[in-house]
């Protein structure tokens, strides 16, 4: 009895260590790995749109659930993100040294955006997407460290994430961050056109597209095989499109479609977008028009894929909701939940 | 009503975009075609309609919530298609202004009060 006692405490002791070692931590980037390079505020604030970094981080008019914010500049935080791991509050990145980001220093923001890792080595949720700003290069990172810092520093001590367990524990995020990041910058491909390579880094970098577009597993990692060939709503109903060049996806839309719905918000049949893409869409036009067509060239040389959440799948939903819809039922019938 | 605008505005675009070579006539009878119709949006949502008592609507509540703003909105749309139709006569460069005008107007409109995921 006393020997079972024994190994069953060598084995908890033992699954500790290993969990130890697993979350620790991780390498970040020395201040001596920043290039000497001088801040281009203008460029940073470019950045800043293509990252769309207010949507989340600018205060909400009224409720924290508020999709609009009153500008775009006072990023106090407090939106709520409701999720399947629980309610997320944004923090605050304004210049404020007790509440907002004023004491990081800019290696401190660079390793917050290419390891997700806070000062001082506490991980921060993926809900912040690092998984893709990891890209950006040093230079574009300095500069938008050096807009973040002119713009107004607010008061607002936002309240902590409310997230269920285990997700609570922010020390097991070391396993994610093994598995998903490594704070590598993009690399050019040498093979492709210049268009093409800022198309790529727009994408895959600043502008975060596959965050959304892509579907995840179990741990929240994006699955690489569906990358971009759309996904369940993060926050709940309905889907998000494949934008893949496939029937199911945008096969049939030219580049000049791609780069127009990014400017006006219309598709090539001259529907309007959606609600959380319509943000998105906004700020893309608020980039140069070479920058739209770069993004668009690269968007269409993705490997076509089929939908990654299968219309099918969907439709039979809606039938089901729809029956129910007749009987009366509420408005919401023609917005299933997806399965999470 | 849809079936109207839909590709009335897609004719346009196709000619904005160069996918289409540009045709004056053409352009202004497709924008007086989609100037009819906000006349009729305006009468689409009575009261007794509100949102929810029709099965797949994606009409919001603000419609009725606020219907002044709605019919101000509409009548936006019926402006800027006006615009658009008789720019057509001054060339492709003014029809393109003209029209990338309206299409913010159904941005606006379609943000506003249809609901889509």
């Amino acid at each position: 009895m006393r020997r079972a006692l024994l190994a069953l405490l060598a084995l908890a002791v033992a699954g500790a260590v290993v969990f130890y070692l697993l979350t620790m931590p991780p390498a970040t980037e020395p201040a001596s790995a920043l290039p000497v390079h001088t801040p281009d505020i203008a460029n940073g604030k470019y950045m800043f749109t293509a990252g769309g970094c207010a949507e989340c981080h600018a205060v909400p008019v009224k409720k924290c659930d508020d999709l609009k914010a009153n500008d775009k500049v006072t990023l106090a935080g407090g939106r709520c993100l409701k999720t399947p791991y629980g309610i997320f509050h944004v923090p605050n990145i304004s210049p404020d040294k007790e509440t907002g980001i004023g004491n990081w220093t800019t290696i401190d923001f660079v390793n917050a955006m290419k390891h997700g890792v806070a000062p001082y080595g506490s991980y921060l949720y993926p809900a912040f997407p690092f998984g893709s700003y990891q890209r950006m290069s040093f230079e574009d990172l300095i500069d938008l460290k050096a807009y973040l810092d002119s713009l107004p520093a607010v008061k607002n001590e936002v309240p902590p994430h409310e997230l269920g367990f285990p997700f609570n524990i922010r020390r097991g995020l070391g396993l994610w961050h093994k598995l998903y990041v490594n704070g590598e910058s993009f690399v050019p491909d040498p093979h492709a056109s210049a268009e093409l390579n800022r198309g790529a880094y727009l994408v895959t970098g600043p502008g975060h597209c596959t965050e959304c577009h892509s579907s995840r597993n179990l741990l929240g990692g994006i699955v690489k095989d569906t990358e971009f060939a759309g996904a369940p709503k993060p926050e709940g109903k309905g889907s998000v499109p494949n934008i893949t060049p496939s029937d199911d996806g945008i096969g049939d839309w030219s580049e000049d479609d791609i780069a127009y719905l990014l400017e006006t918000g219309n598709t090539p049949d001259f529907d309007v977008i959606g609600e959380s893409m319509a943000p998105v869409q906004e700020n893309m036009a608020q980039l140069t028009a070479a920058d739209r067509k770069a993004i668009a060239a690269y968007i269409k040389s993705l490997p076509p894929r089929p939908d990654a959440v299968p219309k099918s799948k969907q439709k039979d939903e809606d039938d089901e909701e729809g029956g129910a819809a007749k009987s009366g039922s509420d408005s919401d019938a023609k917005h299933p939940d997806v399965p999470q | 009503m849809k079936d109207i605008v839909g590709p009335a505005a897609k004719l346009g675009g196709k000619m904005v975009k160069g996918v289409k070579s540009f045709d004056a006539e053409a352009a202004a009878e497709a924008m007086n075609d989609i100037n009819g119709v906000p006349d009729k949006y305006v009468k689409l949502f009575p009261k007794g309609t509100e949102h929810g008592a029709i099965a797949d609507s994606e009409a919001k509540p603000a419609i009725w919530e606020d219907f002044p703003k709605f019919e101000t909105t509409a009548n936006k749309l019926k402006d800027a298609s006006a615009k658009a139709a008789s720019a057509a006569a001054e060339g492709e460069a003014a029809f393109a202004t003209a029209f990338k005008d309206m299409t913010s107007v159904c941005k606006e409109c379609h943000e506003s009060f249809r609901e889509k995921e």
